[in-house]
């Protein structure tokens, strides 16, 4: 017998065995409180708030960690259930500052509570930066509680800032545990907790910073903790999003799903779409590419003599046709970057395929098979990079159309180099043409991730005035070179009969495995500059 | 070494200790005992029959449960045995010249014989005060035998018990067990019977018993004083339930703070290892077994069950929610049987002597014997086995000869800091786990505080709860901060200030039916049972800002 039959406050439900009273509550929408549960976590029974009546059992009950049994009476909403839930929620709300949820300003204050703060967070009632998504301040609503008879008891711990992208005020924890059991269940098991009775609090080993206890700053502790105590430096300072966008994280081939929110069109933070895939790049290192704007240039260079002159686009594709009409299509080189989209990878096939350019290859961007790999390769179909840098010193090829990382030492004797790049190679000497693209998050596009499986780049921020996808501009290469034009049919076509090949890919990252780079721009976690307080 | 060499080898050496010819010495070396000044009587001793050129064999015994007269020295001499209390170092000189030397027994001094019948008008133990209303069955080799000596545990019918369930069918044993109507001693009462048999039953590879040794509530000394005087005893319990339920792993958990329990243990662990008592095809059979010790760290809180099981595993000791039950889903996953000390020492009793036997003591629903460490202000303290069913009268006033310097009894706290404070009113009732229970306090293992007029009663309820709130694992919120707060308020009341009794009991209810753990559904009951029994004393505190103990200060 698969399915069982329960009541849950006299209703009749049909359900599979092996479920928790609160997940088959949850399926048919009967609110039962919780502050430590956290889906996907191991059951704690912890903050004791899901506790639910049994018919003929004495006692109560934590909904999270009771299996439902055939024929089971569950009561959750009772008289002595609800006193009991207040009960136990106004103790818990004794060990946490609380006058935000009681006090009688409380209506008027609320829509002026998250802004940009810049003042020590202990000023006026303003201790926690949660910003309205505090998962206490929604508990006290369904619970219903309306007073304190208990006065707040604050533990005056001091605010550990010494770590980077986030700040711990344990000042602030209930003990739920969530950080904790994610960290054991798909972390690195680092933090636990320590000391006993109303002493306990969460720690790493011997108290020592996350930095020093092997700390992979996966974040995911910041994104289960229900109340301000974990609070990622960044957002702090933000204020609360108004918009969430589903995007994909562009630094390595898992493809990890991720969310990003967003506050008048500024990144705020970057959140796992699932708990499971996030890292660091991840969670914290998406918000640097959109930051790296001092570095953006929006229109085309061309380079005459020794300094570059802003062109128009149509004048930069024209002058870049010119320079390569001068070579014989195989003099020139084209290396695509593992770090495009499949519908860039298509334009830029295209392209090649009407240049008659036969000297094809990708680029990997980085240490770790980059984000695209997959799709950019059974795109390209390319040769063998090393095959063009062979080439290149025996003066075969001269020119070359490039979209990401460059090894400038391979390219001596190049006499013509076309960039396409998000950001403006400083450091690069030999340049003839530089196209300003957008980055990931300010076009739409595919890609295949190791497994092969389809992730999507949205649209997530306005692109600076000027710029294009990299699509765009091997359209316009493509419309000056006259019909017929690559529509975004064709592409759809073009890649409905793909056959992406997987790759093998660690089963877990490390802060160690890889570089953290896109498109030439990469981050370090652990510089000073990145250690905002 | 075959068994029935061992045996008489066993015998031998026990029958030897009474040789007319010879003369023994034993110290009564438990913990108890060493507090008192054991060793350097000990000491004085080893001078004295050195000054005297006596040959004397020095043994040292565990706690016989006298311990307001140790420390505690037996002397055998023409095969009799006679116990002499507090003998502090200075009387050492006297006791060996007059009773060895001088054939003088020393009459005022002495505790009784040891044995069947009176000698030269010193009555026998037995029928000392504190001794007489006792049945002995855990503590039958306590105080009596050389602990960590195997022959001495075998001559006194050690390991015939292992020897006759290894003959029989696991259900067997399980039928004797149920028939005792044994209960966990350790606190709950669950039927030990139905515990094995439920693992028993369980469909698992991997299957583990587990000595709870993790006596932690203070004014309780039961399993220190059996893991030190008779190792052997819980030993042999643990290896019957082993092959009981299956298993071929067992483990015995002793807190931290007992090591002489640990050292006995351990060496008596080594001793079963050397004689195969322990290990491979065990008296033949097939039969593999292996026990491990492991020693707590220091909470109280693994003391319950799924704590204890974490601790073991290595992990921080914090209890989980059940179900799953240990028996299903214990020890490394596996199915697991946790018997307390205490229960673990009677085993092999009833294997020798039937359930019947077991269950003629007490009363139906509480059978057999249990031992409690009376403490507080009575006059004999000590650690003492009664039948289940007597009251607590009889403990008090017959077996621990009332209150000390003729003070007015107020109440007895048993069941340590997870059981209630008894008045007056409860002296007669009958000491079982239901009437217990009903008067709202537990069983628990056995710790029972006897308190006079000087003791204020909230003082005494804000010690307890004390105690369980700096021990709460700190897991649930109830527990962790019910505790506190409520600790918070006695800390008003003992300071004659305005506090709300009803709220008192309320939040004393949430914490009782909202935590996790036994440790917190228990950590109120000596709040609440005092609210229920001594109500006017915290009203006097309030109201009249009046402490009548004058403890508090008010």
């Amino acid at each position: 017998m698969r399915y069982i039959e329960i009541k849950v406050n006299n209703l009749k439900i049909r359900t599979p065995k092996k479920r928790t009273i609160l997940e088959v509550c949850k399926k048919v929408n009967i609110k039962i409180p919780t502050l430590c549960d956290y889906p996907g976590l191991p059951p704690y029974g912890g903050c004791r708030l899901c506790i639910v009546e049994i018919e003929g059992k004495e006692g109560v009950f934590t909904a999270c960690t009771t299996q439902v049994e055939e024929g089971m009476n569950i009561k959750t909403n009772t008289k002595r259930i609800k006193e009991l839930r207040k009960n136990i929620l106004e103790l818990i709300l004794s060990d946490h500052p609380h006058t935000c949820m009681f006090c009688e300003e409380k209506e008027s204050c609320t829509p002026y509570q998250y802004s940009i703060r810049k003042v020590g967070i202990t000023t006026g009632c303003k201790f926690c930066p949660k910003d309205g998504k505090c998962s206490l301040v929604k508990v006290v609503e369904e619970v219903g509680l309306k007073e304190m008879s208990f006065p707040t008891n604050y533990k005056n711990l001091s605010p550990q800032n010494i770590d980077p992208f986030f700040s711990r005020d344990y000042n602030l924890c209930i003990l739920c545990g969530r950080c904790v059991r994610v960290c054991e269940e798909l972390g690195e098991g680092v933090i636990g907790f320590g000391w006993r009775g109303d002493k306990l609090r969460v720690t790493t080993s011997f108290d020592k910073p996350l930095q020093d206890s092997g700390c992979e700053f996966c974040g995911r502790c910041v994104e289960v903790c229900p109340v301000g105590a974990i609070v990622e430096k960044r957002g702090k300072w933000y204020g609360v999003g108004d918009k969430k966008v589903k995007t994909t994280c562009p630094y390595c081939s898992m493809g990890c799903e991720v969310l990003i929110n967003l506050k008048e069109g500024k990144i705020v933070n970057t959140q796992p779409y699932r708990l499971k895939e996030i890292c660091l790049r991840g969670k914290f290192g998406i918000n640097y590419i959109a930051e790296n704007s001092h570095t953006r240039i929006t229109t085309p260079l061309v380079k005459v003599g020794n300094t570059f002159k802003p062109l128009s686009w149509e004048s930069a594709v024209k002058e870049a046709i010119r320079r390569l009409k001068k070579y014989k299509p195989e003099e020139i080189g084209f290396i695509a970057s593992t770090q495009w989209s499949n519908e860039d990878s298509v334009g830029f096939k295209v392209l090649a395929e009407r240049l008659g350019v036969k000297n094809l290859c990708t680029k990997e961007e980085n240490e770790l098979p980059s984000v695209n790999w997959v799709g950019v390769n059974s795109i390209i179909k390319g040769g063998n990079e090393n095959e063009i840098y062979k080439k290149i010193t025996q003066k075969k090829i001269k020119a070359l159309y490039v979209g990401g990382k460059i090894d400038q030492d391979k390219l001596k004797g190049v006499e013509l180099l076309l960039l396409n790049s998000p950001f403006y190679p400083n450091s690069l000497k030999i340049m003839h043409l530089f196209f300003p693209v957008k980055t990931f998050l300010e076009t739409q596009g595919t890609i295949f991730n190791h497994e092969t499986k389809l992730r999507y780049w949205r649209k997530v921020l306005l692109p600076p005035s000027g710029v294009k996808s990299d699509l765009d501009v091997f359209n316009l290469f493509l419309s000056q070179l006259g019909p017929p034009l690559l529509s975004s049919k064709d592409i759809k076509i073009y890649l409905s009969h793909l056959k992406p090949f997987s790759i093998s890919f660690p089963a877990k990252l490390s802060l160690s495995s890889g570089n953290y780079s896109y498109r030439g721009f990469s981050f370090s976690p652990f510089l000073k500059s990145v250690n905002i307080l | 070494m075959e068994w029935e060499k061992l045996l008489k080898n066993s015998k031998k050496e026990w029958e030897g200790l009474f040789d007319k010819n010879k003369i023994t010495i034993m110290v009564g070396s438990a913990s108890c005992g060493k507090a008192a000044g054991i060793e350097e009587v000990k000491k004085e001793i080893e001078k004295e029959v050195k000054k005297h050129k006596i040959t004397a064999k020095i043994i040292e015994v565990g706690c016989i449960g006298l311990c307001y007269l140790e420390p505690i020295v037996d002397i055998i001499k023409d095969g009799i045995r006679i116990s002499y209390g507090n003998i502090t170092p200075n009387k050492v000189n006297k006791l060996i010249t007059e009773t060895i030397l001088h054939n003088n027994l020393l009459k005022s001094w002495t505790i009784g014989v040891v044995g069947k019948k009176p000698y030269r008008g010193i009555p026998t133990l037995d029928s000392h005060p504190m001794m007489r209303k006792q049945i002995r069955i855990a503590l039958k080799n306590c105080g009596y035998i050389e602990p960590t000596n195997l022959y001495h545990y075998i001559a006194r019918d050690g390991f015939k018990a292992l020897r006759r369930v290894l003959k029989m069918s696991n259900q067997q044993v399980i039928n004797i067990i149920k028939s005792s109507k044994l209960r966990g001693r350790g606190g709950a009462g669950f039927p030990t019977g139905k515990k094995w048999e439920l693992c028993y039953k369980v469909k698992k590879k991997e299957k583990y018993v587990i000595c709870n040794g993790d006596e932690g509530d203070p004014g309780a000394f039961m399993d220190r004083s059996l893991l030190e005087g008779d190792p052997y005893s819980v030993l042999e319990g643990l290896i019957i339930a082993g092959y009981t339920i299956g298993a071929k792993e067992g483990y015995v958990y002793v807190r931290e703070e007992y090591p002489l329990a640990i050292q006995r243990v351990t060496k008596a662990i080594e001793t079963l290892k050397t004689y195969n008592l322990l290990g491979k095809n065990i008296f033949n059979s097939n039969f593999t077994f292996t026990i491990h010790l492991k020693q707590g760290a220091g909470a109280f809180v693994c003391g319950e069950e799924t704590a204890l099981l974490s601790s073991l595993e290595g992990r921080r000791g914090e209890p989980k929610p059940r179900p799953p039950y240990p028996v299903d889903k214990g020890f490394r996953g596996g199915g697991t049987v946790i018997n307390n000390v205490e229960t673990l020492s009677v085993i092999p009793s009833i294997i020798l002597k039937g359930g019947k036997w077991f269950s003629s003591y007490g009363i139906t629903t509480s059978t057999g014997t249990k031992t409690f460490a009376l403490a507080g202000k009575v006059k004999r303290r000590g650690l003492i086995e009664v039948p289940m069913g007597i009251t607590l009268r009889e403990i008090i006033y017959e077996v621990g000869g009332g209150i000390l310097e003729g003070k007015k009894f107020k109440a007895v706290q048993t069941g340590g800091p997870s059981g209630g404070c008894l008045g007056e009113e409860m002296l007669d009732k009958s000491i079982d786990y239901e009437s217990l229970q009903r008067a709202g306090s537990i069983m628990g293992s056995g710790g029972m505080i006897v308190m006079d007029e000087t003791s204020c009663i909230v003082d005494v309820a804000h010690y307890f709860l004390s105690f369980t709130q700096k021990e709460s694992c700190g897991k649930c919120s109830p527990c962790r901060i019910g505790t506190r707060r409520l600790k918070e308020m006695l800390e008003e009341i003992k300071k004659g200030k305005k506090v709300d009794l009803n709220k008192v009991e309320e939040l004393a209810n949430t914490i009782k039916l909202g935590s996790l753990c036994g440790l917190g559904r228990t950590a109120p009951n000596p709040v609440i049972s005092t609210l229920k029994n001594f109500r006017k004393e915290y009203v006097e505190h309030i109201e009249e800002k009046k402490c009548k103990a004058g403890v508090c200060g008010i």
